[in-house]
């Protein structure tokens, strides 16, 4: 107990009671206000807070009490003194709230440290209360700026209408996803694809992401080439985000005119290319480092070049997707990945892949953002 | 080999071992006697990207200081992850 004055209230028609507790909480910072009636003491309970309700009234009819204990014992620790000593009369008082039943004559020391214990107790509780209601009113406005910055980062990524060749999904490990796919189509009339995984999860990811998509989205509009957009976000990237953040990324270039494939693979799984045959064919493995880390000096933005396959598929992703663990601890693993695109339709792939994956993760949590992007070159 | 520091990295590497890290290189930063950190992966068998990240920093200021750093007894899944964010750029390997 601290020392504020606590206040007490004491229904009670018993003389010699009433001095007793008078006494002993006369020299310890009480305040005690002696009722001999309930109707007395339920006025004042309206107009005061009461640390500690203690009722010694063995005139009082069952009923009353009852009904003043049930009233009360929700807001007030309640203590009775009594005559009576029944069982099954004490133990209906203790399962309605009642915080301790003594018997007369009271023995003052036993009742002084029982009651300082419950005024601790009390103590305790309503500061437990009070911040858990402060924990709901942070929680509350928690969400509502997260709905803030959702809204902000929904517009600033943009949805847009993808072509009929791309396939994308991303399931997000938290509101805000680290993980983002863009598409543009430049001037020239060629498809630019961005696969992204931000450093993280979460809002803190997804900040990084902001510039990544206005820059990406200014150039290409611009007709700049992929390789000044790869040393644009690079540089950029540098300047904007912690130096302990960085983002990794596949950007893919579909040149329609000279019928090429560029891809530039920075810190990201391989890229994987099938042919309609659902054979491998091609695979372009990380050569770079991601995106925000080297200097412009040591910065490499050559994508590899091949020839734009005529039907098959490309197929990409962020590590969340291999990665992503079992109850028993195993992770997903490229050869699922593998098995699947194998026996899987161009149409249904994504879907495929997501589907077996979740089957996998059963009720675990999603660990990582999981992206996966399909090219279907039979469209293109 | 008193110019060296080893910085025996845990089981798992990630952003729980963030400060020991931070207080292990820290020192070695600022002292003129140490020429090389080396993280020793022997015991490692996860990191994440937020250990990728860290060790970003610890490249980026030992480089602001003149200090090679380099990395041992990578191996197993640890060193397909190094390798895929191809980190043999910032650091050497032993």
């Amino acid at each position: 107990m601290n020392n504020l004055i606590v206040k007490l209230l004491l229904v009670s028609n018993d003389y010699v009671v009433d001095s007793m507790l008078s006494e002993i909480f006369s020299n310890k910072n009480f305040e005690i206000d002696i009722f001999n009636t309930f109707s007395e003491s339920q006025l004042k309970l309206k107009t005061k807070e009461y640390a500690l309700i203690i009722v010694n009234d063995d005139m009082l009819s069952d009923d009353s009490l009852f009904k003043f204990v049930l009233e009360n014992s929700s807001f007030y620790p309640v203590i009775i003194i009594s005559d009576k000593d029944d069982d099954i009369f004490i133990e209906k008082y203790f399962r309605i709230g009642v915080s301790d039943y003594f018997l007369k004559p009271l023995n003052l020391s036993l009742f002084w440290n029982k009651v300082k214990k419950i005024l601790d107790d009390n103590t305790l509780r309503e500061k437990s209360k009070e911040e858990s209601k402060l924990l709901g009113e942070l929680m509350h406005q928690h969400k509502v700026e997260e709905s803030i910055a959702y809204y902000v980062y929904k517009h600033m990524i943009g949805e847009e209408n993808r072509p009929d060749f791309l396939n994308s999904y991303t399931l997000s490990a938290d509101s805000f996803s680290g993980d983002i796919q863009l598409h543009s189509q430049g001037p020239s009339g060629s498809h630019y694809i961005l696969l992204a995984d931000a450093t993280g999860h979460g809002l803190a990811a997804a900040i990084s992401v902001f510039p990544l998509a206005s820059i990406f989205k200014s150039m290409i509009s611009k007709g700049q080439s992929a390789e000044m957009v790869l040393e644009e976000l690079n540089s950029k990237l540098g300047d904007y985000i912690p130096p302990d953040r960085f983002i990794s990324a596949i950007l893919i270039e579909i040149d329609l005119y000279r019928r090429e494939l560029k891809v530039w693979n920075g810190a990201m799984p391989t890229v994987l290319i099938y042919s309609e045959k659902m054979e491998k064919v091609a695979e372009i493995a990380s050569e770079n480092m991601a995106l925000g880390i080297l200097d412009e000096k040591d910065f490499n933005s050559e994508l590899e070049i091949i020839e734009l396959p005529k039907k098959g598929l490309l197929f990409m992703y962020s590590d969340g997707l291999t990665e992503q663990c079992n109850c028993s601890g195993e992770e997903f693993g490229e050869d699922r990945v593998f098995n699947k695109i194998r026996h899987s339709e161009v149409k249904s792939l994504v879907e495929d892949v997501m589907e077996e994956n979740n089957e996998f993760r059963g009720n675990e949590s999603v660990h990582d953002d999981i992206s996966i992007c399909v090219v279907d070159f039979n469209k293109i | 080999m008193d110019n060296v520091n080893i910085i025996s990295l845990p089981d798992k590497f990630d952003f729980s071992f963030h400060k020991e890290f931070t207080r292990r290189y820290d020192d070695s930063i600022l002292n003129t006697d140490v020429a090389e950190i080396v993280l020793d992966f022997s015991r490692v068998n996860y990191l994440d990207s937020s250990a990728l990240g860290m060790m970003v920093l610890l490249y980026r200021k030992a480089q602001a200081c003149n200090k090679r750093v380099s990395v041992k007894n990578v191996s197993g899944k640890t060193a397909e992850i190094l390798k895929m964010a191809n980190f043999q750029k910032l650091y050497a390997f032993e």
